[in-house]
């Protein structure tokens, strides 16, 4: 213990004292650090108030974990009677509440029991299940209707929202190390000399990095403070500028120190043990840039070159590899701005998209859904929209839509037709009938054209998606035409397991089709279209072309998403009323408006905006200092040039050749960059999260222009700046070695 | 015994398509405590071979046993504590850290030994007396002379009291009295410890004082005179 005292003492005072003597040289690591710092101090306070913004909402708006739903006397009596007979500790739950529907004596009176289960949640859930579901679902035909409500699963989303804090924790890792650990490899190819002195001398791996991540931990612990009061005040500004309660913890810093411990350990780790394994020698010559030129070497013929255009130009080729590299990782800092604005863009879009609240289930009651319930349902105040839906994939009954090659994008799965129509065949594509009412409900999403002539009985009209996968993929117009092919009769086999382009292909060969042709009367764009491009027809023929009837087994219910509780409370209980006009309709609750509220206090798209902001500060950060240390060891090199005749306006003209050629590289690499960046996160997004059945939302692949401008401007400043202030450095050392040269040589006048 | 053994060593640089042998077969054995100089023509690889011998650059063949240790075989980081250990190395470019003080360039062994209960001020003080430079400590190298400078380097290389000290050119940027006293100073340490010098150097009249000479040639290494004072034949 006492040794160990010792030893920490020992090295905190040399790291400290190293840093602190050498301040201009760590300065931008004390930057760097903070940034990281202040990123993760921001995440994780967030993530905190989030938990406990999340738990204050859930209690307040519900006062029960379970609901035993449309209970008949004796199932109600059941759960009632135990209440009545206490047992000890097996008492695990209270009935909150109960409400009755139908007439007080009725033959079939229904009840809601509305339940909260003591602690230790899930245990009692187990236990209340055990003892009562299975007892209780045989005292009714219907069995028995369970749902619990968001505070049981309170704990669940904890554990979600641990995960999604995890995931972005580890990209945020992985971007400050990657930040922290190019700006310490330019740190350590500068001082490749001293690191070979001291390896001449002894110094091993351990030593090495025991010095380095001393240093760092001094810098990090130096920073620590100012970057959770800044994180603190941006989280605070942020929550409570959208209204929201802001809560502090000191739990959260310590995951900030702990981290950024584990991520400057990282950093440095790389960059030493690389410098360790290389021969002394090898470091020691490598004391000029000589070690950034690369091989095969030619020799300029410099008497042929312009000076100093040329002589530039040949300095940018002998550094090709260097210039290409710290315009690159500078670059990279600007298109994670980029994807994660664009990331904070779709985490706002989600938040405005609605979502059904209640959804009213037909199935297995021998009812459907009809216009009258429409009309009633319409009739409620506080319902914003209904939409029912049915369809069918083309690919499960062997049809396919051919479409002209024109209207067909490269990235569609399209087969070729042999038919010398030069049309192309896709059944990524989902039929769904349409009526008034669904037309009304595909008012909300954006399209090309008049929708409303699909009803039309005189011509064959079909409403279109430009795509699938949440990705565009055809390029219709409205006017169009497109054939939908109905596979009559079989001619050959068709293997089993295929699927996709595959049972096209050969499906193409192995039936005949009968095709309807279709005029296109408009285009939807932002559609959800996971699995499938929906094509919306005239009920008739959705019915002729998929053999199958048009029912409509459950509808979805859209509320205003801002109603509160009691609102959304009665709008339930009015649709109740509907319900029980049919025996065994069943109504799910979302719970959509409360996750909404939750969601949208947590500022997301605030937040990572901020963050894509901080990342943006890296870019300049990193390419300044990398730079500066560049030209730091050129000016050996000007020296010399001047010693033969250069002016300051030629080597000024050196260093601006250089920024313009970081500019315009810059310039084009980030666009490349950025769009690859946007394009994954957009990918993500739209197919991958879909794919895991997370929500099917249709995000568009677009930046806002300022953002572009933006991304422009940073890449092209900073090239400008960082080799405009090296000159402007060196020019000041030049100034300052004349006027001692003069001070000396003034007594001998 | 012999303290050091460099068995058939070859080292090459490639450059894309051109190869320079700088170090041929050559072979070495010191005994303990042996003074040995090599002598030979600019570019003929006596800095090269010193600096595989001190393992600062991996041959591309060939073995280097230091008290029968085969350092060639060593990962890098055995490596640079044996040789912080046992060897101290004399560049020929100076090799002074531009940021560091004369005093700390001297001092660097030390840090790197890490051992607190190894003292160093007596040797020290001798080690700067006898090269002139009390007066110059605190001074950064670039305000150093060429000489003192290369001072500055001898001091450093010896203020861990190596067992084997690889010198290249240590006199090279002194005048005659200078030489000669820094030379008594590497003697008397000698002397005192044991200590093994192996030496490049231009200057005749300081390899008359080894025991051996060497000779290198086109990266080819030969006896130029023996323990007995008797000069080889050299074609
Ligand atoms: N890092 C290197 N890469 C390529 N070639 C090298 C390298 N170092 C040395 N050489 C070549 O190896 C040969 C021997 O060099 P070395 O420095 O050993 O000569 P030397 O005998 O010490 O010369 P001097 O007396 O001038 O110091 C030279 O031809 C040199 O060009
Ligand atoms: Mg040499």
């Amino acid at each position: 213990m006492d040794r160990l005292g010792t030893y920490l003492k020992k090295n905190l005072t040399l790291a400290l004292k190293a840093v602190l003597y050498n301040f201009r040289q760590y300065a931008v690591f004390f930057i760097a650090i903070f940034l990281v710092q202040t990123l993760l101090g921001i995440i994780t306070a967030a993530s905190d108030n989030d938990n406990i913004l999340e738990h204050g909402y859930v209690s307040d708006e519900y006062d029960y974990h379970v609901l035993l739903s449309d209970l008949n006397e004796q199932q109600r009596l059941t759960l009632v009677n135990d209440t009545q007979t206490v047992f000890g500790d097996e008492y695990i739950f209270d009935i909150v509440r109960e409400t009755a529907r139908s007439e007080e004596g009725a033959y079939d009176r229904r009840y809601d029991l509305y339940i909260s289960l003591h602690e230790d949640l899930d245990t009692n859930y187990r236990i209340f299940e055990a003892r009562y579901f299975h007892e209780m679902a045989a005292l009714s035909e219907e069995g028995l209707r369970v749902s619990t409500s968001p505070l049981m699963h309170f704990d669940r989303n904890l554990r979600a929202n641990r995960i999604y804090y995890l995931i972005f924790l580890s990209v945020l890792t992985v971007v400050s190390v990657f930040f922290l650990m190019s700006l310490y490899s330019v740190r350590l190819n500068h001082y490749n000399f001293t690191y070979g002195i001291y390896m001449t001398y002894g110094a091993d791996f351990k030593k090495m990095f025991g010095t380095a991540f001393w240093e760092m931990f001094v810098i990090a612990a130096i920073t620590f403070i100012p970057s959770c009061i800044v994180s603190a005040v941006t989280d605070l500004i942020i929550y409570v500028c959208s209204g929201e309660r802001f809560t502090w913890r000191i739990t959260g810093s310590l995951k900030v120190l702990l981290f950024s411990m584990v991520i400057i350990s990282l950093s440095v780790i790389l960059p030493m043990w690389r410098l360790s394994r290389r021969e002394p020698m090898n470091a020691l010559i490598a004391e000029d840039n000589s070690n950034l030129v690369i091989s095969p070497r030619q020799s300029f013929d410099l008497s042929k070159t312009r000076f100093p255009s040329g002589y530039c130009v040949s300095s940018l080729w002998r550094f090709r590899k260097y210039q290409i590299r710290q315009i690159l990782t500078s670059v990279i800092f600007i298109a994670m701005f980029m994807s994660v604005l664009f990331y904070a863009d779709v985490c706002r879009k989600q938040l405005d998209y609605d979502l059904p609240q209640f959804t009213a289930n037909f199935a297995g009651t021998g009812y459907t859904y009809t216009v009258e319930d429409y009309e009633y349902l319409s009739d409620i105040s506080g319902i914003t929209a209904l939409s029912k839906d049915v369809s069918t994939r083309a690919a499960d009954i062997h049809s396919h839509a051919a479409l002209d090659s024109s209207d067909v994008k490269l990235s569609a799965r399209a087969a070729y037709l042999s038919d010398g129509s030069g049309d192309r065949a896709v059944n990524s594509v989902s039929y769904h009938p349409c009526d008034s009412e669904i037309l009304e409900f595909l008012g909300r999403y954006s399209c090309d054209g008049d929708p409303g002539k699909v009803l039309s009985e005189d011509v064959n009209y079909i409403i279109v998606t430009d795509g699938y996968d949440n990705i565009s993929r055809f390029r219709f117009k409205p006017g169009d035409v497109i054939r939908i092919g109905k596979a009559v009769r079989q001619r050959g086999f068709i293997g089993d397991n295929l699927s996709g382009l595959e049972l096209l292909d050969k499906e193409l060969d192995s039936y005949y089709f009968e095709y309807t042709e279709f005029t296109v009367c408009a285009v939807l764009k932002d559609i959800p279209c996971f699995g499938g491009a929906p094509l919306y027809m005239r009920t008739d023929l959705y019915e002729t072309i998929t053999d199958s009837q048009a029912v409509y087994d459950t509808v979805d219910i859209y509320i205003d998403k801002d109603s509160d509780i009691s609102e959304v409370n009665r709008i339930k209980e009015d649709i109740r009323k509907w319900t029980e006009l049919y025996e065994g309709v069943s109504l799910a609750d979302r719970n959509t408006a409360s996750e909404y509220r939750i969601e949208k206090a947590k500022c997301k798209p605030v937040i990572y905006t901020v963050c894509a902001f901080i990342a943006l500060v890296f870019a300049p950060l990193i390419q300044i200092f990398t730079q500066t240390l560049y030209y730091e060891k050129r000016e050996g090199e000007f020296d010399i040039l001047r010693a033969f005749g250069a002016v300051s306006g030629e080597i000024r003209s050196i260093h601006m050749g250089d920024g313009i050629f970081g500019m315009v590289s810059g310039v084009i690499l980030s666009q490349a960059i950025n769009l690859g960046a946007v394009y994954a996160v957009f990918y993500f997004c739209n197919v991958i999260i879909p794919k895991f059945g997370g929500v099917d939302i249709r995000y568009p692949f677009a930046m806002p222009i300022f953002a572009i401008l933006l991304g422009i401007a940073v890449a092209a400043a900073s090239a400008m700046i960082s080799s405009h202030l090296p000159y402007r450095s060196y020019l000041k050392k030049k100034r300052e070695d004349d006027t001692a040269e003069n001070l000396t040589s003034e007594p001998e006048h | 015994m012999a303290i050091l053994e460099a068995q058939s060593i070859i080292k090459q640089y490639r450059q894309y398509d051109t190869v320079v042998t700088a170090v041929n077969r050559a072979s070495l054995k010191v005994e303990d405590g042996e003074f040995i100089a090599i002598i030979g023509s600019s570019g003929s690889g006596k800095s090269t071979f010193l600096h595989v011998m001190a393992g600062l650059i991996r041959p591309n063949y060939g073995h280097v046993l230091i008290r029968n240790n085969d350092i060639t075989k060593m990962s890098p980081d055995e490596l640079n504590r044996f040789r912080g250990q046992f060897m101290g190395m004399v560049f020929q470019k100076h090799n002074l850290i531009p940021q560091f003080t004369a005093l700390e360039n001297i001092m660097i062994p030390t840090v790197m030994l890490n051992k607190d209960e190894y003292h160093f001020e007596e040797h020290l003080k001798k080690l700067i007396t006898t090269l002139k430079l009390s007066d110059r400590l605190n001074h950064l190298p670039s305000e150093l002379s060429g000489g003192q400078q290369q001072r500055v380097a001898i001091a450093r290389a010896m203020i861990n009291r190596p067992q084997v000290l690889f010198a290249d050119e240590p006199t090279g940027n002194l005048d005659r009295a200078n030489a000669d006293e820094v030379l008594d100073l590497l003697l008397q340490t000698r002397e005192l410890i044991g200590q093994t010098i192996i030496m490049v150097t231009h200057d005749l009249s300081i390899a008359e004082k080894a025991d051996r000479i060497f000779r290198m040639d086109n990266g080819e290494l030969r006896l130029y005179r023996d323990r007995d004072g008797r000069y080889m034949d050299i074609k």
